[in-house]
């Protein structure tokens, strides 16, 4: 297949940057602009393997802003509501901080059934192996 | 990156401060992943539905393989 290029839509969103291809309908999410990028070339690839999408236009790709002035609807545009950004497709690389900062340390403080860390996990894993099926 | 065992991330969950400062001054800004039968362990180890909806929350943060 010859490679065809498509529109990458990125934003910076709560701390990352969300990607989307129009054409493709395709989203990623990413720490960086890069990784954002490399995410949705990479789901895109995954979800057009095999596919050929017909030639289409570039999109044209603008701002505009609301409210203050009353907007002409004749010149809005349904690229807007590409800017959607849906559940992310691929989890953003979970780091030491980035754990540290997610509110999830310390969660299991108050487990006061759990005594020695290693047992308690030991117990997990031989549950899980043992168990039956319901 | 690092993968990490169930009695790591238990001890993270549980705040115990030797996993945190491990957090902090060891991995930084390494990324960490979390194997498939991790969560399924962490999952059987969940008192109940909130603890559970915890867990899963924690998963969805994570690369799990």
């Amino acid at each position: 297949m010859s490679a065809q290029t498509y529109t990458a839509i990125i934003q910076r969103q709560n701390g990352h940057y969300a990607a989307e291809c129009p054409e493709a309908g395709t989203n990623s999410v990413g720490a960086t602009v890069e990784i954002a990028l490399a995410n949705l070339k990479a789901v895109t690839e995954r979800d057009l393997s095999g596919v050929h999408l017909l030639a289409v236009d570039a999109p044209l790709v603008t701002t505009f802003a609301i409210g203050g002035i009353a907007a002409d609807y004749d010149q809005i545009t349904t690229q807007s509501e590409t800017l959607a950004v849906e559940e992310q497709m691929l989890p953003i690389p979970m780091t030491g901080e980035a754990l540290l900062s997610s509110g999830l340390v310390g969660i299991w403080a108050d487990r006061t059934d759990i005594g020695d860390t290693l047992e308690f996990a030991r117990e997990l894993r031989q549950r899980a192996q043992t168990r039956e099926h319901e | 990156m690092r993968v990490i065992d169930s009695d790591v991330i238990i001890d993270i969950l549980r705040g115990y401060p030797p996993a945190v400062a491990w957090l902090a001054q060891t991995i930084g800004k390494e990324e960490l992943k979390l194997p498939g039968f991790v969560v399924l362990e962490l999952i059987a180890g969940c008192k109940d539905k909130q603890a559970v909806r915890q867990v899963l929350k924690l998963a969805r943060r994570f690369s799990i393989y």
